[in-house]
């Protein structure tokens, strides 16, 4: 009899456990103030079909390195902002395609590290459904990130995608990349040689963002 | 002279026969009696909280069985409970196939390393790393799944570093930055 009900009480704890382990997160790491503003934020986003995962895990990065709650809210929104954007942007480019919640973070990641929205527009453009934007839009910010001008950024990556090359061989090229410029190579040059394939050269000429732009490589 | 014990003796040997013989002998009880008898103790049960504690008292079940089932229902319940959703940033078409990925990070100082990202829902422990080895190298082996993730090491708790080995770093939007890391999966076509 006591071991029964022994074991009925564990039971109980377990449940119990495994019943607080799957309550939202963010209600059991963010303290009420900051989690009602964040709340609210999410609510207004999830109107706009915008990734609210995203948007609870700032809060939750704001909450584990111990930022004010002041400013995860309005890291929050900012986010929101941005996500927003970005969605807006990737529908406008391809109206018909699928809109994956990873490609519209990828994009937002892609436009905060100064890419301009024209050449996200173009890439999502130009990248066939099958291929992965998300690391052709994170390739892209990349090599902005290393001096490379975006739109070449972005036809060399087009390039690639175009020629069969592999989503882990682009997402290798920024790491490639790095060997060069530590060694003192402008970035083109360094680019050029951490290409897994080498491109036929074109001239540059400013493209269009429909009819499909000429492809063009690095000169 | 005679005691009064002595007086009653003979009468209560012959009454301890008739008992005896009384129970002996086999009780029949009418057909009619035996079913009105019944009926009414039918009619008497005992309340909700009576049977479940009596339920929960007669032992119908041993220890050993009770502790096999019980240990069974909690081995369900952490099979089958529901996952926590993680996929925003995975590439479309992944799944849930996850990729294994090295992080390596150096700090010869450093008492414990560890890392902490939106893979682990940006949990303040974070993953710890093993470490040091040679020169003061910290390691963890994440499987994790294809897209985007952000990432930052926590080194002794207290201070937060983005990985200086990285492709690439994106603003947190708190003043600091994080290690972008891309995981990809599928081949181009």
């Amino acid at each position: 009899m006591r071991v029964f009900v022994g074991l009925v009480v564990l039971a109980h704890a377990a449940i119990a456990a495994l019943a607080a382990q799957d309550r939202p997160v963010i209600e059991s790491r963010l303290d009420p103030q900051t989690l009602a503003a964040v709340r609210a934020i999410i609510d207004s986003a999830r109107r706009d079909s915008v990734p609210l995962q995203a948007l609870e895990d700032k809060a939750l990065e704001g909450a584990a390195k111990h930022v004010p709650v002041g400013r995860i809210v309005g890291a929050v929104r900012q986010l929101s902002v941005e996500l927003r954007d970005a969605r807006a942007l990737l529908r406008a480019a391809a109206p018909r395609a699928a809109l994956a919640d990873g490609e519209i973070v990828a994009a937002a990641d892609t436009r905060r590290r100064a890419v301009p929205a024209v050449e996200v527009s173009r890439l999502r453009n130009h990248v066939p459904a099958t291929a992965p934007l998300v690391v052709a839009l994170t390739v892209l910010g990349d090599l902005v990130q290393r001096g490379i001008p975006a739109d070449q950024a972005r036809e060399v990556i087009e390039e690639l995608i175009a020629a069969g090359v592999s989503a882990q061989q682009i997402a290798d090229i920024p790491t490639r990349m790095d060997v060069g410029l530590r060694v003192g190579a402008p970035p083109l040059d360094a680019l050029r040689s951490a290409l897994p394939i080498p491109l036929r050269p074109v001239q540059r000429a400013p493209t269009p963002l429909r009819p499909n732009p000429s492809r063009r490589a690095l000169p | 002279m005679k005691t009064e014990h002595e007086d009653l003796s003979p009468d209560a040997e012959r009454f301890g026969r008739i008992i005896e013989a009384l129970d002996r002998r086999p009780v029949r009880l009418p057909a009619r009696m035996r079913a009105a008898v019944m009926a009414r103790i039918r009619a008497e049960r005992s309340s909700a909280w009576v049977r479940t504690w009596t339920w929960l008292a007669e032992p119908r079940l041993s220890p050993l069985a009770a502790g096999v089932a019980l240990a069974a229902g909690i081995v369900a319940l952490l099979l089958f409970r529901p996952q926590v959703q993680t996929g925003s940033r995975e590439l479309a078409g992944a799944g849930s196939v996850t990729v294994p990925v090295r992080l390596v990070f150096l700090a010869p100082q450093a008492a414990r390393v560890a890392v902490t990202g939106d893979f682990v829902r940006w949990d303040p422990t974070g993953i710890p790393l093993v470490g040091p080895h040679q020169n003061g190298v910290w390691s963890v082996e994440l499987q994790l799944s294809p897209g985007l993730h952000h990432y930052i090491f926590i080194v002794d708790g207290t201070e937060w570093r983005p990985d200086p080995n990285a492709a690439s770093q994106v603003d947190d939007g708190f003043g600091q930055k994080n290690t972008v890391l891309l995981v990809p999966v599928q081949k181009v076509s």
